[in-house]
């Protein structure tokens, strides 16, 4: 392994990987605090009689990852595809940077810059990890009806590519197929595409679901470096990676918030405690 | 280093058959059936939808292509290219409607409007109904006599190994390569912002252009334009060539739509068998032995021929491309 890679592997300073922040000091300027990015107003969803998600209010600010938490069936994947237009609202809106997408399609949301993940899988399995990263990278210049052009710039492309290896430590994997990469290693590269896409937010379910204890370390300074110059909405279970990223939690429960703030505010909420304890331990998760 | 040569052998063999005696006529409707094939396998091979409506922009290629030269005496490069137009808008209108759905509504979507087109055929005065357009003159393309059947095998050759490299060009462009993650991960293509209903209509827009090419071909190759040729057993048989050979393969097309004529032309040479007690007429019979050949293929080989002969060499580090594409 190539000694920069393994230096970007856990930085000090809570683990901004320096080649993340560095490449993205043009988006640190644009950076305010408490202005929403991504709004959810009164946004119902139900499916035949059961309502998965009743009349949600969510803001999400600029900057920073904001976890969404609750327990299984609590509606968080559901909300991610309602956010993301990926399933319509039954009712409400979806405001994303001051402006309603909620008819747009979900892959013009996508070009707006709300890029999401899956909680399943969020690669392209049969293709190898530079090619997924080079998808991601292609779109803006790639279009259906020029079918035999050649999308971007090589060269410029392939420099991206070679920049989001390193910062995902991935370098060594480039021509791995995605389907054969170790877990861990799977979910860095759902953050790497992500982060091709240069999305101003980013919603990511469950991105250390399934991970050892090493992986989820190193998928946390991840995200955290991408928190401090984009925006994360993050779906997440583990309670002590989210006190120590998150610097909001958003607590769901049945299709409805029930908390919202701090970890220190949240975690002391007589309905959270109720939600974590009174619904006995969470399922078994692999 | 496989992938470049078998195309190549191929290629030569095929220039060579002829010389060596084979009736060219012969070679031509298997070319024309390899290019069917090898349009098919574009989109049903690489999209992963399995249309039922191919036949539509086949046979219609035929009528359109064999109507212009017939009737209205156009020249035979120009009537191939009307007959493709054809398609084209075919294939656009059948896959607007038929591309938001997936699975069995996809295929039974196609399989009913390519009833539409069938219906549409046995009506028109234009296709000669039950007795078909006959007597299709080939004409001349670039100062060759093309009733010469030699001559015109090779310029069918011509064309099929252009088309040929288009597709390997489409193939290789970030198009394919964008239909390939589609086909992986639909979803995950969209979260990226691909707009993956264009990608689709594009490929079975494209697909159904070489297939109407395909059908103005095999019209002058035989003289003839019927509606065997927009009925959806045509369908049917292009797909049954394409799972012999190794469906998203870049050769499996090729080779199964060279066994099936092959196997048809050389049942119905056979005659009749007899078989102590009972005899079988073989030259209609034809259907039933390639239904058999068939399901044994797909039995034993499930990536089709080229597609197990490539998982056998890459097996052994020798091939470079994976047989997995094929349809589920
Ligand atoms: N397409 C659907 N049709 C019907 N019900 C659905 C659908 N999608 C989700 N649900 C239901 O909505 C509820 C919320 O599901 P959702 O997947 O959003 O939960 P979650 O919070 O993401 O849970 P987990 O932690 O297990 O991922 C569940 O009861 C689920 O069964
Ligand atoms: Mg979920």
């Amino acid at each position: 392994m190539p000694a920069v890679a393994s230096l970007m592997t856990r930085a000090e300073n809570g683990g901004a990987t320096p080649a993340i922040a560095a490449q993205d000091k043009r988006h640190t300027r644009t950076m305010s605090e408490n202005v929403p990015v991504l709004e959810a107003r009164g946004v119902t969803k139900s499916f035949g009689g059961f309502v998965a998600v009743q009349n949600l209010n969510l803001e999400v600010n600029r900057g920073g990852v904001h976890a969404l938490i609750g327990p299984n069936g609590a509606g968080k994947t559901t909300v991610f595809n309602l956010l993301t237009r990926f399933i319509q609202p039954t009712a409400g809106q979806i405001i994303l940077m001051g402006e309603d997408i909620t008819t747009l399609a979900p892959e013009f949301v996508a070009r707006r810059g709300l890029v999401r993940s899956f909680q399943i899988s969020a690669t392209f399995e049969k293709l190898t990890v530079s090619q997924n990263i080079r998808i991601a990278l292609q779109r803006p210049h790639v279009d259906a009806w020029r079918f035999l052009g050649t999308g971007a710039d090589r060269g410029k492309t392939e420099a991206r590519i070679a920049e989001l290896l390193t910062s995902f430590d991935l370098t060594a994997y480039a021509n791995w197929r995605a389907g054969d990469l170790p877990y861990g290693r799977k979910r860095a590269l759902e953050l790497a595409a992500t982060m091709a896409t240069d999305p101003q937010v980013m919603l990511l379910d469950e991105p250390t679901q399934g991970l050892g204890f090493e992986d989820v370390e190193r998928v946390a300074d991840l995200i955290k470096a991408i928190g401090a110059t984009r925006t994360v909405l993050m779906v997440e279970h583990n309670m002590s990676l989210v006190s120590r990223i998150a610097g909001r939690i958003t607590v769901l429960r049945s299709g409805a918030i029930i908390a919202d703030g701090d970890y220190a505010t949240v975690s002391r909420d007589p309905q959270v405690v109720e939600a974590y304890l009174g619904s006995g331990r969470r399922r078994a998760r692999h | 280093m496989m992938n470049r040569l078998a195309p190549l052998a191929l290629l030569a063999l095929a220039g060579f058959l002829p010389v060596a005696g084979v009736y060219p006529l012969f070679l031509t409707k298997c070319l024309t059936f390899a290019l069917f094939a090898m349009a098919f396998n574009l989109f049903t091979g690489y999209v992963g939808l399995l249309s039922i409506g191919h036949a539509s922009f086949f046979g219609m290629g035929a009528y359109i292509a064999g109507y212009a030269a017939k009737a209205w005496g156009v020249p035979t490069p120009f009537a191939l290219l009307a007959g493709i137009a054809v398609a084209i808008a075919l294939g656009a209108a059948f896959g607007a409607i038929a591309i938001r759905r997936r699975g069995i509504y996809f295929a039974m979507i196609t399989l009913a409007l390519a009833q539409m087109v069938y219906f549409f055929c046995s009506q028109a005065p234009f296709t000669g109904a039950e007795d078909g357009l006959q007597n299709i003159p080939r004409g001349t393309a670039f100062g060759l006599p093309l009733g010469n059947d030699l001559v015109f095998y090779y310029f069918v050759l011509a064309l099929t190994v252009l088309a040929y490299l288009f597709i390997q060009a489409v193939i290789a462009k970030p198009f394919g390569e964008t239909l390939q993650a589609i086909r992986d991960n639909e979803p995950r293509a969209i979260s990226l912002g691909y707009d993956v209903r264009s990608y689709k209509l594009v490929a079975f827009t494209i697909s159904a252009a070489i297939a109407g090419l395909a059908g103005g071909l095999k019209a002058f190759a035989l003289g003839v334009a019927t509606l065997p040729d927009v009925h959806w057993t045509q369908s049917g048989n292009v797909i049954l060539m394409c799972l012999l050979g190794g469906m998203g393969t870049a050769l499996g097309p090729i080779i199964g739509a060279i066994v099936v004529v092959l196997l048809e032309n050389q049942l119905a040479s056979l005659g009749v068998i007899h078989l102590g007690f009972f005899s079988i007429d073989f030259s209609t019979k034809a259907p039933i032995v390639i239904g058999i050949v068939f399901m044994l293929c797909v039995l034993l080989f499930r990536r089709g021929l080229v597609g197990e002969l490539i998982a056998l060499l890459g097996k052994r580090g020798l091939a470079t491309e994976t047989a997995s594409r094929h349809t589920p």
